[in-house]
């Protein structure tokens, strides 16, 4: 380090000090911000609302999950079979769970913005406990359920008539040896009318 | 075993039983002190560092590294072709644009799927705002190991500008999820295009200006950093370096370049090297490759297509193998997968840049005193995530 | 009755409480507005009454002594730092009327205290028997020796324009003349300032990046918060030395004097925080050479010249 270098090293710096005092008059960068709230974009990844109306029972979503914390309960009913259930001490809030999902046109199971999960008093069991559910799961159910019962009241009134039909015809093919072309339309007419009766 | 503490069935060395003699590396004293630049300590990130120490002189440095081992590349045999892109981005969480970018390319390759231009762009646009995100951690970060705190607070409100427009794309800030084999997973509306825009207005009107004249040619910065720490041209390929220590030694090596991916064929950039080859070129680099990839930016944002951002990609994949490599913050990142037929890779093995530099290490710090360690440690600029995975 | 109020409040113990929060806040404060933040906010108005929240909970904290660390040394040395430049203060005179004494040899005995520091220093990290404060206390004990001499040369050539050691004459006697002929010297004592009490760009022995904070590696708790005092005070009396003798200490135009002297004061601590703010600290060897090639035959040259101004004057 020779003397004349080393004498323009404090003039250098004096310069870089001097130019760095023009930070203290620039606007400050610090926000408040608890209380705006905290500010939420259009993709951000909450809670999720599990709509069991919609679901289907297909269990993509907890193929889709990278941490496997998505159970599939059974239900009683068809239709769903099984709903999700998020654990939601293990989930990462990923996302890939709702891009899986394939019902239309809105998706089962949505990320949404809701982002305050608060537990008193916290213990390993509650942490485990703490899940993530279909909130209309009862009266999905037994909307479902009620489907059930119309689909099976509906089939066992298609399979009565089917059989009465059946009935008719083997009667009518008992008493064919008698001449009836009249009575042919009719029959015909009959089987037919009671079709339409049943759609 | 020395001094050593042994629980739960495992043994700890702490200082090592066989001293370093002086004699055997030809100095006239015997004992050396051993100082453990170590995991409890301001500067060092999560690694241990074993300087042996005569007076101020450092005569030998040992790394020691593990302590953020997360075994990615096997929990990556557990999960789908587009699960798996939750623990490649993890392996550093400072840029993680680029680490899914090179899988999802590699799993591209060997499903034989063509992502849509406007995928391309978009990952492009990511893979730069991580870069410069990158970059100024890494410039923060130089600065502040020489006992100045201001370039790492400057450095974190221009990074401020870009979290949020990665929040507006994604919704997340840093570990994003949003590069998956097929494209893109949202869509890249007109707001995150705005912030984006705002972002690099804010880097290249204030940050760029109120930075560069105060700690670019400061004099006590480069009265501590140049002449220190030099990796001759040749050395720096024998010894395996990457990323921007590469390039600071006068080899212009660059991946967008050389094997473009991406939108990068289309793009019209610089590559950035220096001739000294010591702390002071790259830190240099560093800065040079900021002010690059801002135009980089503004470019890929000024062409940027229509059409669809995202493909099918299929449940499975046929048998196969692929490596790819992609210009990532620190270096160049290399994706070796292989598939056999499942729903899922069957092993993934990431080369990773900074545990290139890292070993290469100890044959930077020779003849130094004890207060370059952190200098040349800092310049280097390591992920620590990266080196254990 | 007088004499006790002098000692106990102003300038006194309380006197040096006070100046320790004020000047720590202040620095935070500054810091902050030059890294673009808000620094101290929620704790009273504006933050003033942080450090004081900080040094109450050093106080409530336990002090943990290691087994072998010399016990007695280990917990006397903050004590005796304290004291040795406690006593510094007591030289100074903030205004015409608010001086504890006033003798023909101030000047001496300031700077012959503040030599007397890097001992104490050394023995804080020696008695610590632990590989990092050993080695920050070496560090002290380099640095300290090297800008002694610069600081002893300009204090001295101030002594000989004024032809005085006595600090109230010296004030007496300043003046626009004075302070331009002294110029130099001025420059060179606030240098040798911030080496001597490890101010940044010089803060080697406590460089947290290298040797993890130096000889105050192991204090914590009550110990700590003493050594930190004591190390500000010292910082604070040498300010206090250099406005008494070159930027002409009490004196000026429609303000009291007790005034004039603390915004002077004010000025030289706004220049050392933003100096902290800008200039990255230097290498030990570095400083050796700027000090010995540099500093030191710049000091002896200033002094030629103050002599030979002297013969001219007189």
């Amino acid at each position: 380090m020779e003397a004349k270098e080393a004498l323009k090293i404090p003039i250098e710096a004096t310069k870089k000090v001097v130019r760095v005092t023009k930070a203290l008059f620039a606007p400050k960068a610090t926000e408040i911000w608890w209380d705006k709230g905290i500010k939420r974009e259009l993709h951000y990844r909450g809670k999720h609302i599990i709509n069991a109306e919609l679901c289907i029972g297909c269990s993509m979503c907890a193929r889709a999950c990278p941490v496997n914390c998505i159970d599939m309960v059974p239900t009683g009913v068809k239709k769903p079979r099984a709903v999700p259930k998020v654990r939601a001490n293990e989930c990462i809030f990923c996302g890939l769970c709702e891009d899986a999902c394939p019902t239309k046109p809105e998706k089962a199971i949505k990320l949404t913005d809701y982002y305050s999960m608060i537990l008193e008093d916290v213990t390993w069991d509650k942490l485990t406990n703490y899940v993530f559910e279909p909130e209309n799961l009862e009266e999905a159910l037994e909307k479902a359920k009620k489907m059930e019962e119309l689909l099976e009241k509906k089939k066992q009134e298609a399979l009565k008539k089917k059989q009465q039909a059946q009935q008719a015809k083997a009667k009518a093919e008992a008493g064919k040896e008698k001449p009836s072309v009249e009575k042919k339309p009719q029959q015909e007419g009959k089987p037919q009318k009671e079709s339409k009766g049943e759609e | 075993m020395g001094n050593s503490i042994t629980t739960a069935g495992y043994t700890f060395v702490v200082e090592e039983s066989k001293e370093i003699s002086g004699e055997d590396l030809g100095l006239l004293q015997e004992k050396l002190l051993q100082l453990n630049w170590g995991v409890q300590h301001p500067a060092s990130g999560p690694m241990r560092l074993k300087v042996w120490v005569d007076g101020d002189e450092v005569v030998k440095v040992d790394p020691d590294i593990g302590y953020v081992l997360r075994l990615l590349e096997k929990l990556v045999e557990y999960r789908t072709w587009q699960n798996a892109i939750v623990n490649v981005e993890r392996a550093c969480f400072i840029d993680n644009f680029g680490t899914m970018t090179g899988y999802s390319i590699a799993a591209e390759k060997i499903a034989g799927v063509e992502v849509p231009k406007k995928a391309d762009y978009v990952r492009t646009i990511l893979c730069e705002g991580g870069r410069i995100v990158s970059h100024l951690i890494g410039l923060g970060s130089f600065v502040g190991v020489m006992g100045v705190h201001t370039p790492m607070q400057w450095a974190l409100i221009a990074r401020e500008k870009f979290l949020d427009a990665f929040e507006v794309y994604s919704g997340q800030r840093i570990a994003t999820a949003s590069i998956v084999p097929g494209g893109v997973r949202y869509e890249p509306t007109g707001k995150f295009i705005e912030k984006m825009v705002s972002a690099v207005d804010f880097l290249e009107k204030e940050f760029i200006p109120r930075y560069g004249e105060v700690f670019i040619d400061n004099p006590t910065l480069k009265v501590r950093s140049e002449g220190i720490g030099v990796v001759p041209k040749e050395k720096a390929v024998e010894l395996g370096l990457a990323g921007p220590a590469l390039r600071a030694s006068g080899i212009p090596s660059d991946i967008r370049k050389d094997y473009p991916y991406a939108a990068y064929g289309e793009l019209d950039f610089k590559v950035v090297t220096k001739e000294e080859g010591d702390c002071y070129a790259r830190y240099l680099v560093i800065w040079e490759e900021l002010i690059e990839s801002a135009k980089i930016i503004r470019q890929a944002i000024e062409g940027f297509p229509e059409g669809e951002w995202r493909t099918k990609f299929p449940l499975k994949v046929p048998p196969g193998e692929a490596y790819v490599n992609v210009e990532w913050a620190r270096g160049c990142f290399g994706f070796h997968l292989i598939s056999d037929g499942g729903t899922g890779p069957y092993r993934l093995k990431m080369r990773a840049p900074s545990f290139a530099n890292l070993w290469a290490m100890p044959e930077l710090m020779k003849n130094i005193k004890l207060a370059d360690v952190p200098v040349i440690f800092a310049s280097l600029y390591m992920c620590h995530g990266d080196i254990d995975r | 009755m007088e004499a006790w109020i002098k000692a106990i409040f102003f300038p006194g113990f309380v006197f040096l409480l006070v100046v320790f929060l004020m000047i720590f806040y202040l620095e935070r404060k500054i810091l902050a507005d030059v890294h673009l933040r808000t620094g101290p906010y929620y704790v009273g108005k504006w933050g003033i009454l942080q450090t004081t929240a900080d040094v109450f909970k050093l106080l409530q904290k336990e002090f943990i002594i290691q087994r072998r660390a010399n016990k007695l040394l280990f917990s006397l040395i903050p004590f005796v730092a304290f004291l040795m430049v406690a006593a510094l203060i007591a030289f100074i005179p903030f205004s015409e009327h608010s001086y504890i004494v006033s003798t023909s040899f101030d000047l001496l005995v300031v700077l012959a205290l503040v030599t007397g520091m890097p001992p104490v220093f050394f023995y804080a990290g020696w008695a610590s028997k632990s590989k990092y404060p050993f080695i920050g206390g070496l560090r002290v004990v380099n640095q300290m020796i090297s800008g002694e001499i610069p600081l002893w040369l300009s204090a001295l050539a101030a002594a000989v324009f004024y032809g005085t050691l006595n600090h109230l004459q010296i004030v007496q006697e300043s003046s626009i003349l004075g302070f331009i002929i002294l110029l130099p010297a001025f420059l060179i004592f606030v240098t040798a300032t911030l080496i001597v009490t490890d101010r940044p760009p010089f803060d080697i022995p406590e460089a947290e990046q290298e040797i993890v904070y130096g000889f105050l590696t192991e204090y914590g708790g009550f110990n700590y918060a003493i050594l930190v005092l004591s190390k500000l005070i010292e910082l604070f009396a040498l300010y206090s030395i250099a406005v008494v003798l070159f930027l002409g200490g009490f004196k000026g135009p429609v303000l009291p004097g007790i005034l004039w002297f603390f915004i002077k004061l004010a000025g030289l601590y706004l220049f050392t925080f933003v100096v902290r703010a800008s200039t990255p600290r230097i290498r030990m060897d570095q400083l050796l050479r700027f000090c010995w090639k540099v500093l030191t035959p710049l000091a002896l040259l200033n002094l030629a010249f103050i002599i030979l101004v002297k013969m001219f004057i007189s």
